[in-house]
């Protein structure tokens, strides 16, 4: 399913890192590092999941894609060129961002008039008033939000969560974006309208070829609607490739945890409860760990591990950063950890 | 197996100004749960499910109210029981924790934030049983926490000290410190990260298996009820519209609803296939329809779904409140479309 | 709106606070209407007490006072309003520029504001007043009002601050919007009752400032204003006198304009935070009881 083009990426994070500053466990001031030496790149018309559990990054790197957060080291390019020190503005024209929480990210005292019709203005300034209208409304169908006039009208207090997240969507789409990057837009939605919103972002990306990040913490859903799948932990991309292939096929042992730990409905109760491994909760990015930062819980740990920071490694299509596959061309799948779990 | 709760034509409502700003946020809810057994209550927003746990654990505050119904609770040996929605605050202390305890989401709202594990253990320990000295309380506050996988040492700690996950077992631990009948869930894993939900629902499932009391778990994660639950009740719009074992439900889903629920999370396993979510919202308790609160969503409805409420009838697998699917089963025919006041099988 | 106005405790505030506005307004007008002039000397009535030619009585020279009451309405309103309306721009501008802006702006605004914070106000107004000989009322009103901003624009910032952390803003900021009409068009209606409230404070804190002024003598001694009325009173010696006419009225009616600004605080309360709404809480008692008696249980708490 991923398209490619000659061109080169539309948007790229080159060995970014964001820095914040935190203490550690004992009080002392330390550099936390968010995001830690990422490079990820996004194709022109594809969607690529962003998969991890929370103090992974992945909102973090988001949010850094969309300029909220300054690069402390590494850069972001747009078709290749440096983005720092560039405009906002017209940065904004091409990448958008839409929130986890669409509760919060709407000014719920303003109509949905006064919420789209606003970015509209500020990027087509010269439009006239029905223009403006005309093409809120459009929006408003593209978002399935129909009859249109019947919303536009209206303040978000008196949509449903999934209404809002639709508008949220729209108010992205209003800039005719290249880029749109969702931080987990489906998270804080009812289970039965979770889909329609994914469906909402496949059909985007069809129909006006808008590339898009979807940032999740819900291994399923990233399954069902990416083409590329990127797995941070504690900072780190750990594992990167084709959706199916690693999800078919996970190499890093984290992912493989991920992969087990996540609920499946074709799963039901056991007779006999299966033993836990008794795995730790994920690094915290403020934590000293040398080496591999995933080593503490790994079940593989090798004595490499805790000495040197693994670099990427190419198994097949996909990057995985694990001393297990330095220099094995096509590995035998690394031991999973829930074996037993697996149909 | 023996009854150990039975929930009878429950009515749950919120309270307004005036009569016609009354919400029924549960109506009519009736099931039971076995000693040792694991039933789940799935349900979106607004579905009623944790106002019902609130109701069913006496924990509800004003402007909530219960006009009607029974929660009958049977303690070992007693064959009569004891309805928990008309006993009065002295005799309901008596179960409290020591047959009932509860677990819920947030477990740093849960626990007290100025004081150690240890002393929050004790008081609970204590409160079942006044004999016990300090070294006791100690040796059993570790017992409790290893139970959960916590090392000792975290007694000492303070909530804010110890990680999300860490936190929630925690919470457990406390729950079963005076080896209870039955144990309340209201999302336990919702606020932590899958690798540690995992861990978690296996902890409860092994402790389950061990020490044989029963969950009521309540969550909006089907899937996850699939995976440990025994039965499952599933909730719309304040009404329990099926339930049924797990397997059933996941396997054979009867209720629209239930069918269009347990497509809605994408597989890991299965080929990728489009699949779509339930079209609409779900509804508002405020304004709720004359008829079958689904039938404005659901795609298999007929005239009498807007007119008639089904009513909750055995039909065949599983209990369901769906006039097509009773009438396909031909346990009920479809009722005319004219309003009746009662639908008997 | 639609709420604001459904509530007893705001509606009887408004309307208050409307009667003394329109009193400000009409208030000379209507008096030289009813043939009366406040500074008009009647030589046969002098501190007499009220009678039907003189509604409120007479002063030691003779003066009417209800003439002066009326007349004096517009003084004190004025000056409240001039002070409440200068303090509360200043606070909502400089809150929220601070609030928004954070970093660096914020840290040198924030230190000016406590500085500013420290000045004795009311003493530094004394100041003014007494170099500033016979200053105008518009003059101690813009006094008033320029020394009565730092407080609030404290809670602004408080406020404005968490809105800025809210995701509405960071969506914004993100869409290409400008800092300023974020601030103006977005945030600032979400403030709508601190100003409100704010304002309510300001206006009421004018009129008691500039009274306090006016009895200390360092007021404008040719206006007529409520606190000039109390000055004179208190300098005739009325209050040992029990000359009650002379100065409980323009006493009580700053005092009710305080209960006005008072009830629609509690009011605007009650609408923003409905668990002040005690009725619901007592239904539900009640409906328990009921519940509890018709089922033959003992009523519990």
């Amino acid at each position: 399913m991923t398209r490619t083009t000659g061109s080169g990426p539309v948007l790229s994070a080159d060995q970014l890192s964001i820095i914040f500053d935190g203490k550690d466990a004992a009080g002392h001031a330390v550099e936390v590092r968010a995001c830690n030496k990422v490079s990820l790149d996004l194709h022109a018309g594809e969607i690529v999941a962003l998969v991890g559990e929370s103090g992974s990054g992945k909102t973090t790197l988001a949010r850094a894609f969309a300029r909220i957060f300054a690069p402390d080291e590494g850069e972001i390019r747009f078709h290749g060129e440096r983005i720092t020190g560039r405009p906002k503005r017209s940065f904004y024209r091409h990448v958008q961002l839409v929130y986890q929480d669409p509760f919060a990210s709407l000014n719920s005292l303003k109509t949905i008039r006064h919420i789209l019709g606003r970015t509209i203005r500020i990027h087509k300034p010269e439009l006239t008033r029905s223009e403006v209208t005309a093409q809120i409304l459009q929006l408003l169908e593209m978002v399935a939000l129909t009859p249109a006039e019947d919303y536009i009208d209206r303040f978000p207090s008196s949509l449903s969560g999934g209404q809002r997240q639709r508008i949220s969507i729209a108010r992205a789409l209003a800039v005719e974006p290249d880029v749109i990057l969702a931080d987990e837009p489906t998270s804080m939605l009812d289970v039965s309208i979770r889909l329609d919103v994914l469906n909402l972002l496949d059909a985007i990306r069809r129909e006006r070829g808008v590339t898009i990040l979807y940032i999740t913490h819900d291994i399923a859903s990233a399954r069902y609607v990416s083409d590329r799948m990127c797995v941070m932990y504690s900072g780190e991309l750990v594992e990167s490739g084709p959706t199916e292939e690693v999800v078919s096929n996970p190499r890093h042992p984290y992912t493989q945890l991920l992969l087990a730990s996540a609920p499946d409905p074709s799963r039901t109760k056991p007779a006999e409860p299966g033993d836990t491994p008794d795995v730790d909760e994920p690094a915290d990015p403020s934590q000293a760990i040398s080496g591999c930062r995933f080593n503490p819980r790994c079940p593989a740990v090798m004595d490499r591990c805790t000495a040197e920071k693994p670099p990427l490694f190419t198994v097949g299509e996909q990057q995985v950063k694990c001393w297990l596959y330095d220099g094995v061309e096509a590995p035998t799948r690394a031991r999973s950890t829930d074996e037993e779990h697996r149909p | 197996m023996t009854r150990l709760l039975e929930v009878s034509d429950l009515d749950v409502v919120y309270l307004g100004l005036t009569d016609e700003g009354n919400v029924r946020a549960c109506a009519d809810i009736n099931f039971t749960l076995e000693r040792g057994e694991i039933l789940g209550i799935a349900g979106e927003s607004a579905s009623g499910k944790s106002t019902l746990l609130t109701a069913v654990t006496r924990l509800q505050q004003a402007p909530a109210v219960t006009p009607k119904g029974s929660v009958r609770f049977y303690d070992a040996g007693d064959s009569e029981g004891v309805d928990l929605i008309a006993a009065d605050e002295k005799a309901l202390r008596r179960y409290r924790w020591s047959d009932i305890s509860i677990v819920m989401q947030s477990a740093m709202a849960c626990l007290n934030p100025v004081t150690r594990l240890e002393a929050q253990f004790a008081d609970a320990l204590r409160a079942h049983d006044r004999s016990l000295n300090r070294a006791q309380i100690r040796q059993r506050t570790a017992d409790l926490l290893a139970m959960v996988g916590i090392a000792p040492q975290a007694m000492g700690k303070f909530a804010h000290e110890l990680s999300g996950g860490m936190r929630q077992r925690a919470l457990i631990a406390l729950a079963l410190a005076c080896d209870p009948d039955l144990i309340v869930m209201d999302e336990p894993t919702t606020a932590v990260d899958v690798v540690m939900q995992r861990q978690i629902l296996n902890q409860i499932l092994r402790l389950q298996h061990e020490l044989g009391f029963a969950v009521l778990f309540v969550t909006h994660d089907l899937s996850l009820l699939l995976e440990m639950a025994d039965r499952i009740a599933i909730m719309y719009g304040g009404r329990i519209v099926e339930i049924g074992q797990a397997r059933q439900i996941a396997d054979d889903p009867q209720h629209p609803y239930t069918r269009g629920l347990r497509n809605a999370f994408p597989s890991l396993t299965e080929p990728r296939r489009e699949r779509h979510g339930i079209p609409r919202s779900p509804p508002d308790l405020r304004k709720l329809p004359a008829g079958c609160a689904f039938e404005p969503r659901c795609d298999e409805s007929v005239a009498a779904c807007a007119a008639v409420r089904p009513e909750l009838l055995d039909i065949g697998p599983c209990l369901a409140a769906c006039h097509v699917r009773a009438a396909e089963r031909g346990v009920a025919p479809l009722p005319t479309a004219r309003p009746a006041t009662e639908v008997i099988a | 709106m639609d709420r604001l106005l459904r509530n007893p405790k705001v509606v009887i505030g408004l309307a208050i606070l409307a009667f003394f506005v329109l009193v400000a307004i009409f208030g000379p007008w209507l008096i030289s209407a009813l043939g009366l002039n406040p500074r008009a000397v009647d030589d046969g009535a002098i501190a007499t007490p009220p009678s039907a030619d003189h509604w409120l009585g007479t002063n030691n020279t003779g003066q009417d006072l209800f003439a002066q009451l009326v007349v004096g309405a517009r003084g004190s309103v004025v000056v409240g309003a001039l002070a409440g309306t200068i303090a509360t721009v200043m606070a909502v501008a400089v809150g929220t520029t601070s609030g928004y802006l954070g970093g660096t702006a914020d840290r040198t605004i924030n230190a000016i504001v406590n500085v500013l914070m420290t000045l004795p106000g009311f003493a530094l107004l004394f100041i003014i007043a007494g170099y500033v000989q016979n200053a105008g009322y518009i003059l101690i009103a813009l006094v008033i009002g320029l020394l009565g901003w730092p407080g609030g624009a404290r809670s602004i910032r408080a406020q404005t601050l968490s809105l800025r952390n809210r995701d509405f803003t960071s969506a914004l900021r993100t869409t290409g919007e400008s800092t300023w009409r974020i601030i103006l068009v977005e945030v600032i209606p979400h403030l709508g009752g601190v100003i409100s409230a704010m304002f309510l404070s300001a206006l009421v804190g004018g009129i008691f400032a500039e009274s306090s002024l006016a009895f200390l003598g360092l007021g404008d001694t040719s206006g007529i204003t409520w606190g000039t009325m109390i000055a004179q009173a208190q300098s005739s010696g009325a209050i040992l006198r029990g000359q009650w006419w002379y100065f409980l009225p323009p006493g009580l009616c700053i005092a009710i304009i305080g209960f006005a600004t008072a009830l629609i605080n509690f009011g605007l309360d009650e609408i923003t935070n409905p668990k002040l709404n005690s009725s619901l809480a007592a239904r539900t008692r009640r409906f328990n009881a009921d519940l509890a008696r018709a089922n033959g249980r003992k009523v519990t708490a």
